[in-house]
């Protein structure tokens, strides 16, 4: 419904991809004893794409990950890769390899046998093994390691070590199973740049799982919201920030305020006893609709020229910003906002239309 | 005062913790092991204990120039070299295959550990009714060229069978072991491997064996132990039917059988101790080089 969502984006922070799908999910099911954790996923991921799989714990975005793998069959549905499907190939049979989550190092060999065990499986000879680790080393800087031991690396170099292992293969899809999720925070947010450098290096298509939205936002061409076992939303990270499709989606990505409303006619939403103007249509006339406003969009400004007056509950300093929460008329707006207030403090709110996000009511996902 | 003996207590807790076993370790085990090796410098009769003679390494010299002792030691030897070897290489090969998605893995790694639990004494009883003279077992082995033959009282046989039922006792307990260790691999590992295109063979060699490294060196040891102290089941096996131990010929004579039947059917204490004093050293090598590679690994 929102007029600012792109269905084909061909650039996402200064990435080339292509439009050519490389894997297409069709109609995928998954049951584990009787239960459902994957239900009708669709899904089309391109050639040179990063995309990644966004959800809480439990969503079912392993499961698609391990289905990719090889390591699970769905219960119904089928995969193509290339137009062909992959359902009936074994692991090694499918162009794709695994960064685990826990890196999967083999303990008892050194970075270099670690990294040549494909191509030691497959009976390379050893001055090409020999020159493909030394290839792998220097793309994941890692040169002159060769010889260390695994169990003495820090995780940031266990992970280079693991994407390594990976590369060597020359898989056209790289799967990563949350491998960030170890690392502390300074050290995940320089992989999170690193692993985008890597993938626009090599071209390879990499499809990343997560729970983190900041690291889907910082390194996806594509996010895949997932939440029990449904998709709840696909598109580039800004479109899923601006447009969320659903109160999932909006309360996942960021902090929201989320407010129910209804849709006097195309372009005029009407909350707090106020009529907004908006850019979204496609609405019939006074449905009920669920508004979305970002906290760093709401904005506080004079209250006798404000459309929303309410009062300060509480603030918190956020250390870039402050986090104030106002109570207009019993509902509870969370706003960002550089500028101090008291608490008791009676304030005037507005919002610019582009900035309200109206949402269908009880969207679900896989629609 | 009382102050004082908490606060020590409380820093040293672990003394007040380890107390009770390393009191009873002193009594069962330091104190006649050091007795031990105080009597094996003695001439020494139970029948008689105030009169003991003081014979320096006579009892020593006296073990090893002694036939039965070096055929008792040989037959621990080879015991000990064939028991190990089909130990460390059957329960892992058990171990691996059980631990495999199969159908009924867990009412087979029962029954293979079902010996184990089982007194020796009732192995002892099944083995003399399996091997007893006319039994089906002994009739349908006949079939196959081993007719005549009384399987716990003839030469080769007798040590063979023992050894036989040694390994099939033990085998559950060391597949346990390993089972255990084998679970402890991550499966993701085996995951990785298999996107590289490993097929089952090579996840065995290339990762379950190399990993089970430490779990190897323990067994081995624990075989060892366990092979170099074996007396029960031989001694069992060996008097089915009122034969002295060791029948036939001493040829299932083991160390601590040995030890036994000089220090209570002979009455020969300077002797018995002397050779426990050899086993004991044999043991504490043994022991001292497990630690030693433990700590390097």
């Amino acid at each position: 419904m929102a007029t600012g969502f792109n269905k084909i984006r061909i650039f996402n922070q200064g990435h080339i991809t292509t439009n050519k799908p490389l894997i297409e999910i069709k109609n995928i099911s998954k049951e584990f004893d009787g239960e459902i954790v994957l239900k009708e996923v669709d899904l089309t991921i391109k050639e040179n794409e990063f995309v990644t799989l966004l959800g809480p714990s439990g969503c079912g975005k392993t499961t698609i990950l391990r289905i990719l793998a090889g390591f699970e069959n769905p219960t119904s549905g089928d995969i193509l890769f290339e137009g062909k499907s992959i359902l009936p190939l074994a692991p090694n049979k499918r162009q794709v390899n695994t960064v685990f989550q826990k890196y999967a190092l083999f303990p008892h060999l050194n970075v270099f046998e670690n990294i040549a065990f494909g191509l030691r499986i497959k009976k390379f000879k050893e001055p090409d093994i020999i020159d493909k680790v030394k290839q792998m080393l220097k793309l994941v800087k890692l040169e002159n390691f060769e010889h260390r031991s695994v169990n003495r690396l820090s995780g940031g170099q266990q992970q280079r070590v693991a994407i390594a292992r990976a590369l060597i293969n020359e898989p056209k899809i790289l799967l990563l199973d949350e491998p960030l999720a170890a690392l502390d925070l300074k050290l995940r947010q320089e992989m999170q740049y690193e692993l985008k450098e890597m993938q626009v290096k090599t071209g390879i298509t990499f499809v990343y799982v997560t729970h983190d939205q900041e690291e889907a936002l910082t390194m996806s061409d594509t996010i895949v919201v997932i939440n029990n076992g449904l998709i709840q939303q696909v598109g580039a990270p800004i479109d899923i920030y601006n447009e969320p499709r659903n109160r999932f989606v909006a309360n996942f990505i960021g902090e929201s305020n989320i407010i129910s409303g209804i849709m006097i006619e195309d372009y005029k939403v009407k909350f707090e006893a106020h009529i907004f103007d908006c850019v979204d249509r496609g609405f019939s006339n006074n449905e009920k609709v669920d508004i979305v406003i970002r906290p760093e969009d709401m904005k506080i400004i004079d209250k006798d020229i404000a459309p929303m007056i309410g009062v300060v509950d509480s603030i918190i300093f956020k250390g870039v910003h402050y986090e104030i929460c106002v109570i207009v008329d019993g509902t509870e707006y969370v706003i960002h906002t550089t500028k101090a207030r008291e608490i008791g403090d009676i304030v005037g709110l507005d919002v610019e239309p582009q900035d309200i996000h109206v949402m269908e009511v009880g969207v679900l996902g896989n629609e | 005062m009382l102050k004082k003996i908490l606060k020590y207590l409380d820093k040293h807790i672990y003394l007040v913790l380890l107390a009770p076993f390393m009191i009873l370790s002193i009594i069962f085990t330091l104190i006649p092991i050091i007795n031990s090796f105080y009597i094996s410098f003695f001439d020494f009769s139970f029948l008689n204990p105030s009169k003991r003679s003081f014979v320096l390494l006579d009892n020593f010299k006296a073990v090893l120039t002694d036939d039965v002792f070096l055929t008792a030691l040989k037959n621990t030897l080879l015991f000990v070299v064939v028991f190990v070897l089909a130990e460390m290489f059957l329960s892992l090969i058990v171990a691996v295959l059980l631990n495999a998605k199969i159908k009924y893995s867990n009412l087979y790694k029962t029954l293979i550990y079902l010996p184990y639990v089982v007194t020796p004494i009732a192995i002892g009883g099944i083995i003399s009714q399996l091997f007893k003279k006319n039994s089906s077992l002994v009739l349908f082995l006949a079939k196959f060229g081993f007719e005549n033959v009384t399987w716990n009282s003839t030469a080769p046989y007798a040590f063979w069978l023992v050894l036989l039922i040694v390994i099939w006792t033990q085998l559950g307990f060391f597949m346990v072991i390993y089972i255990s260790a084998i679970k402890e691999i991550p499966e993701e590992l085996y995951e990785a491997a298999e996107i590289d295109g490993a097929n089952s063979f090579k996840k065995f060699r290339y990762i379950t064996y190399p990993l089970l490294k430490n779990t190897r060196t323990l067994i081995l040891f624990m075989c060892l132990l366990v092979s170099f102290q074996l007396f029960d089941l031989p001694y069992l096996i060996s008097t089915i039917g009122g034969t002295s131990p060791g029948t036939p010929n001493n040829t299932t004579m083991t160390l601590v059988m040995y030890i036994y039947a000089n220090a209570f059917r002979y009455n020969n204490m300077g002797l018995a101790t002397a050779a426990s004093v050899i086993l004991f050293i044999i043991i504490f090598i043994l022991s001292f080089v497990q630690n030693k590679l433990g700590e390097r690994s």
